[in-house]
């Protein structure tokens, strides 16, 4: 009688789908609770690995840069074993700031590449107001027939837990200590960026990335500017790298970024034109990327620390 | 003080004639060119997209050439033309060309007052009197509308032309007389008299030509030399084709019709809702439009690396089967070369063509 109960309770159990790419890295936390909270009955893509990559490569537009096609790879795999398949479209950041525009129109990228209509939850999300995220998650609630006071509830839970959760890398006792600049999906996605991070540690280096410097400290670099600017990514990196350099608490930056990303073009470019003669690797991945290429140009560049360190 | 611009299609005419009503001197940078393209690729980081390192390679131009401001427009929005500035003057700054720098941003973003300020420092901090910009600037607007309207037409019945070639002409002197004249009054009398040579120019109405929409990412569509001149060549090739997207159309949405605008942006659709930046819902309803007047096929161009349209040629596939309509991606960077790029679009019209004799559905 039980087994029968169980079984039914499979087969009614709505099933959703959270594809592990892009943000999840930063939102982790928060979908966690709030799924878990709710009960609902969630499959999440596994870390990202070959077959993730190849089925992204297979179906995203081929001049879209490694993380989507990655974040496709994650929502093929869930594709065929989800009723609901979470795909954020995320407009406006915490602070207001913009976001790349491939973030804005993922559903429609992801829909059309993994050729899925129907059971895709693509509402928009404004992060920078919480009438907006609860607004977003009460739609949710009602596609998945979940009554209104257990959404805000779960919704007041991941909210603490996901402040509760440090974000960001500040390693110490390193030899050396780099900023490491780039996106939370190129800097924590272990296969995207082989072991980047692993690897820095086995050379000495420890790390700092753009969470653990303060929106204040940011907020004065950017201020000499003659426009604000408006993206989320720029102005982390930019900010961040630029005071780390003036504070003296680095030897170096390192820059993980993916082929073709328009905003890293110009945070790269702005901060090398800003910090002067300063050690600053750049790092540029795609599906073809090879680990001996990225192995040699940390080498040389732990290297040159090293040099610099002596005279 | 003399004010320079990047070059954005035919908005050189327009700065041009405006400049010349307000008695500002302006450098005007040769049009885009390989040497700009070179230049400009040298000194910009590798990974931009084109309409970028064309920038830099105006400006500097200009600044050799004796400009000392630099006028920008830069409207925030989630893309890069926002950006643009601070690179632009960090990249020029590093190499020595150094410029007082005015960005021309939304009032959205900076406030009526502050804008004002900056356009009025463009006259020097003179008081000039609003209303004669005002007025100035109203019959620039009307200068480009009607010089558009002559073009569009111009596109579209260049395909059925007895003598080939002869309607490219008269656009061609029109822009150029325009470029030279006076002041508005003159370049309205030369608008007017090209568009009676026009239609004097005899056309053979039982063809039946090829229609096709141009659309994509907006620089790409309006600068001839980032397309490589592909409306040159299209009506070369006899086809009949359209572009919404124009310097005219643009200032429409910015300054003359936010608010329409602001109410067409909400329009929903069946493909993309959302605005993702830069002109990406335009470029899907522009499909769907061309359906609607049933047009063979669309072309969207875009530079390599461009972030929304990526967005929007990404759902191009699925446009193309449930409408029916055929499209053409065209992905432009500076080392296309240019024989192959024309093979596909001539591709691209042949079965346009034969698709036309053969298939035959009512409409
Ligand atoms: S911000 Fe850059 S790396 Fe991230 S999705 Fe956009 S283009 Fe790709
Ligand atoms: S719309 Fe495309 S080409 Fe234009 S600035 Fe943005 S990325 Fe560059």
């Amino acid at each position: 009688m039980n087994l029968i109960l169980l079984k039914l309770k499979e087969v009614f159990s709505i099933k959703v789908g959270i594809p592990g790419g892009l943000l999840y890295y930063r939102y982790e936390t928060f979908i966690n609770t709030f799924l878990e909270e709710l009960e609902i009955e969630s499959i999440f893509s596994t870390e990202t690995n070959k077959e993730i990559l190849d089925m992204g490569v297979s179906c995203c537009v081929n001049d879209a840069c490694l993380p989507m096609k990655i974040f496709h790879g994650h929502a093929a795999a869930l594709n065929e074993k989800c009723d609901y398949l979470l795909i954020p479209r995320i407009m406006k950041c915490e602070n207001s700031e913009s976001i790349c525009p491939k973030f804005c129109g993922l559903p429609e990228m992801v829909m059309s590449g993994i050729k899925r209509k129907e059971g895709v939850i693509t509402y928009p999300l404004y992060l920078n107001r919480n009438k907006e995220i609860k607004h977003y998650l009460r739609k949710i609630g009602k596609d998945l027939e979940i009554q209104e006071n257990k959404i805000m509830a779960a919704y007041k839970k991941a909210v603490n837990n996901h402040k509760l959760q440090i974000q960001g890398i500040k390693d110490q006792g390193y030899r050396f200590t780099i900023f490491l600049g780039g996106h939370p999906y190129n800097l924590y996605d272990r296969f995207a960026n082989m072991n980047l991070i692993h690897k820095l540690h086995s050379y000495g280096i420890g790390v700092i990335t753009e969470e653990r410097v303060s929106d204040n400290e940011k907020e004065a670099e950017i201020k000499p500017l003659m426009k604000k600017p408006y993206w989320l990514f720029y102005k982390n990196n930019y900010g961040a790298g630029k005071y780390l350099v003036k504070d003296q608490g680095i030897d170096g930056i390192i820059y993980i970024s993916s082929f073709s990303c328009g905003i890293d073009s110009i945070t790269i470019e702005m901060l090398k034109n800003d910090i002067g003669e300063f050690p600053f690797l750049i790092l540029k991945i795609d599906e073809h990327s090879g680990e001996a290429g990225i192995d040699t140009r940390i080498e040389a560049f732990a290297d040159m620390l090293e040099r610099r360190k002596l005279h | 003080m003399k004010i320079t611009f990047p070059h954005l299609g035919d908005a050189y005419i327009a700065i041009n004639l405006l400049c010349k009503e307000m008695d500002v001197a302006c450098v005007i940078p040769p049009l885009n060119n390989m040497e700009t393209l070179e230049k400009g690729s040298k000194y910009s980081p590798e990974e931009i997209c084109l309409p970028f390192k064309l920038m830099v390679g105006n400006l500097m131009t200009a600044i050799d050439n004796g400009a000392d401001t630099v006028v920008m427009v830069s409207s925030a929005g989630p893309c890069r033309l926002g950006e643009y500035g601070d690179l632009l003057k960090s990249i020029l700054d590093k190499n020595g060309y150094y410029a007082h720098w005015i960005l021309l941003d939304t009032v959205h973003d900076v406030g009526v007052r502050e804008l004002l300020k900056r356009v009025g420092s463009i006259w020097g901090g003179e008081k000039r009197s609003r209303l004669k910009l005002l007025r100035a600037f109203k019959g620039v607007y009307k200068v480009i509308k009607s010089l558009e309207s002559l073009e569009t037409e111009i596109h579209r019945l260049s395909a059925y032309e007895v003598e080939k070639g002869k309607l490219k002409k008269i656009l061609y002197k029109c822009k150029g007389d325009v470029y030279s004249s006076e002041g508005i009054q003159m370049a309205q009398k030369i608008i007017e008299k090209s568009q009676k040579q026009m239609t004097q120019v005899e056309i053979d109405k039982s063809k039946d030509p090829v229609k096709v929409v141009l659309t994509g990412e907006i620089f790409s569509l309006i600068e001839p030399f980032s397309n490589q001149y592909l409306e040159d060549k299209l009506m070369e090739m006899g086809v009949s084709f359209f572009r919404r997207i124009t310097i005219g159309w643009w200032l429409d949405i910015t300054l003359v019709q936010p608010l329409k605008r602001a109410k067409a942006m909400k329009k929903k659709n069946a493909f993309l809702n959302y605005c993702v930046g830069g002109y990406a819902k335009d470029t899907v309803e522009e499909v769907i439009q061309a359906k609607k007047d049933h047009c063979d096929g669309v072309i969207q161009l875009l530079p390599l690396g461009c972030m929304p349209e990526i967005v929007a040629k990404s759902i191009m596939p699925d446009m193309s089967e449930e409408l029916d309509i055929k499209i053409l991606t065209v992905v432009f960077d500076e080392m296309n070369g240019e024989a192959g790029y024309i093979t596909r679009i001539e591709a691209f019209i042949d079965m346009l063509q034969r698709r036309k004799k053969y298939v035959l559905y009512g409409y």
